[in-house]
């Protein structure tokens, strides 16, 4: 009776052991760091208010998209006549990105284009923004999960 | 006894754990179809060549791929070295022809969808890539002048249907070329610019038939795509669709712990661009700084997609006007390649440094340091059995 009681714990314990494991390696190891996706936000020391999206659909793997920026101070006025260069890449893979995007005045005040932006592997994609308005030099890092 | 049975019950367990390929999670089915050919694009449009989808383009561009008369010697077709009863390439670690070339010759499925061509991507086109072995001292060997002529006197007819008269060549040196001889290049320079022009132009016609041909070559569904398409579909999958464990287990590696699909990634298998990986130097050649020296040259590259022999608009130019001019990562960087029916071509890497799959696995968990620049490898812990599931995967993509 007694060893019977053990063997079914020691089964127990074991089924257990074997189900953490797999859930571990199954899933743990695949999760990347949480990443702040926002494509809003003020920029590193708060000069500017600094938006991004897509002119036209989502990000995908492969084609060169352009992307709209939006520049305001804090509290609304549109920022014209800065310049901005783009850097940026895979953090985790250690490299750039696989073109040199560049950033153009808009017709609208504040607004900007950013040409040339391609990804060409799934997973997290940093871009960052470095601005230059008058005297004024801030940056702004987007997080872009593929 | 009940020790017997424990064991049982462990083993029960741990044989579960192994066979898990039944159970993908939503992310691992995901990566698995991402790779799998059913999502494969139809090739795009080629705006820089509006010959590129004709079917007597594609016709006469099949006819100059096979013909050795294109050539200086008459001996050199572009298949010689991309045989097309082996994926389009010579099994051997350098192409020969006139002379040996200083890397491996690269099969041609699925060419088409790649932005840049060669390993350091210092072309931008498939046309404007075609033309470089036929001016190669070590490949073909001709010029663009001796070309024209040949062309006028063996293909006249077709090449006039498809691209309109040729200029008129009377009095033409039988060779000239900016790339040839140093007396074939003072005979280039001595003709006129509208004559050098109108022989440009003609050259370049050759690229966009030989290309209109190369843009049918795709790559062949593989047990891996069935495989794929079963777990897609969320059946069993049947015959020779079921993957061993093993297999399964390579697999799972390739888009997980191995992270081979970050660069390996979609359907071909590739991400079409340039990276480190610390392939050592291939023996006996000249230094080779992959695509930090494919920049310069496609950048210089009369035929890009900013010349003047570009059909359509300059918007279509895309990668070359955002071309990453320089980044320490291009030191050393090779473009990524398919590896659909990689295992049926050895030897591998741009000089065929490697002969076996398993080299390459051993390659990627020792990721030495490279002879010069970064690698963007990272040691890779892999048991035995890992290593040889990891290969056994890769030949799942054909051989
Ligand atoms: C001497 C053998 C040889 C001949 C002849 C030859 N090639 Fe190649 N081919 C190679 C080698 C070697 C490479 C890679 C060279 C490099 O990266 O520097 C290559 C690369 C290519 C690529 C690039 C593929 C890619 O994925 O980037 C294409 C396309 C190609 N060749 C087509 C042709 C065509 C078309 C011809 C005939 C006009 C031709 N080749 C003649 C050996 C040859
Ligand atoms: C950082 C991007 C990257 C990663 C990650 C990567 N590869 Fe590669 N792979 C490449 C590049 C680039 C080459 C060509 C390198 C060269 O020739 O110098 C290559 C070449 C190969 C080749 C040779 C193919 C041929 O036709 O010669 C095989 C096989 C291969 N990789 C398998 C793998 C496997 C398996 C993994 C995962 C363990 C992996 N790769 C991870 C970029 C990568
Ligand atoms: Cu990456």
């Amino acid at each position: 009776m007694r060893n019977q009681w053990r063997l079914t714990i020691g089964v127990a314990l074991l089924v257990a052991l074997v189900a953490i494991g797999l859930f571990a390696s199954r899933h743990l190891s695949e999760r990347e760091p949480e990443a702040d996706l926002a494509r809003s936000k003020p920029s590193a020391k708060g000069i500017f208010v600094v938006s991004i999206k897509p002119d036209g659909p989502e990000p995908s793997v492969g084609p060169i998209a352009t992307w709209d920026l939006a520049l305001t101070r804090p509290d609304g006025t549109p920022v014209s006549g800065a310049a901005v260069t783009v850097g940026g890449g895979m953090p985790q893979h250690n490299h750039g990105f696989p073109t040199e995007p560049r950033v153009s005045a808009a017709a609208d005040p504040g607004r900007y284009r950013i040409e040339g932006v391609k990804f060409s592997m799934p997973g997290l994609w940093e871009m960052r923004l470095t601005i230059s308005a008058g005297t004024d030099t801030d940056e702004a890092l987007f997080n872009i999960r593929l | 006894m009940p020790w017997r049975r424990l064991l049982c019950v462990v083993l029960a367990a741990v044989a579960l754990a192994g066979c898990g390929g039944d159970s993908f999670s939503g992310a691992e089915r995901a990566a698995i179809a991402s790779l799998s050919l059913a999502t494969l694009r139809p090739v795009q449009p080629d705006p820089t060549n509006r010959f590129a989808d004709d079917p007597r383009a594609a016709a006469f561009g099949a006819t100059l791929f096979f013909e050795a008369r294109l050539s200086r010697d008459g001996q050199v077709a572009c298949a010689n070295c991309h045989r097309i009863d082996r994926q389009f390439q010579d099994d051997l670690p350098f192409g020969v022809a006139v002379g040996e070339t200083r890397r491996r010759t690269m099969p041609l499925a699925g060419v088409a969808y790649n932005a840049w061509f060669f390993w350091d991507g210092r072309r931008d086109s498939l046309w404007a890539q075609a033309l470089a072995p036929l001016e190669d001292p070590l490949e073909h060997a001709g010029t663009r002048a001796g070309y024209a002529q040949f062309i006028a006197s063996a293909y006249r007819e077709r090449y006039e249907r498809i691209f309109g008269p040729l200029p008129d060549l009377t009095g033409l040196p039988a060779q000239a070329g900016p790339l040839g001889t140093p007396p074939e290049r003072a005979a280039w320079e001595a003709m006129p610019e509208p004559r050098r022009d109108a022989i440009d132009g003609v050259f370049a016609n050759l690229g966009k038939a030989i290309a209109a041909f190369e843009r049918t070559i795709n790559p062949a569904e593989t047990r891996f795509d069935r495989f794929a398409a079963a777990v897609s579909e969320g059946r069993a999958p049947q015959g020779d669709a079921a993957l061993s464990p093993d297999e399964i287990l390579g697999l799972r590696l390739f888009i997980g712990k191995a992270r081979c699909s970050t660069c390996h990634n979609g359907p071909l298998m590739t991400d079409g661009f340039f990276h480190n990986t610390g392939v050592p130097p291939a023996p006996g050649k000249p230094a080779d700084l992959g695509r930090e020296e494919g920049v310069p040259l496609v950048l210089a590259d009369p035929f890009n997609c900013l010349g003047r022999h570009r059909d359509g608009a300059a918007d279509a130019c895309g990668e070359l006007r955002f071309i990453v001019k320089d980044a320490p990562e291009l030191k050393r960087a090779f473009k990524t390649p398919s590896l659909r029916e990689a295992a049926g071509r050895p030897p591998f890497m741009h000089g065929g440094q490697f002969k076996t799959l398993d080299e390459v696995v051993l390659h990627y968990m020792r990721a030495p340091q490279p002879a010069e620049g970064h690698s963007e490898a990272k040691p890779l812990l892999l048991s035995e059995r890992e290593r040889t599931a990891l290969v056994a995967f890769l030949k799942t993509l054909g051989e």
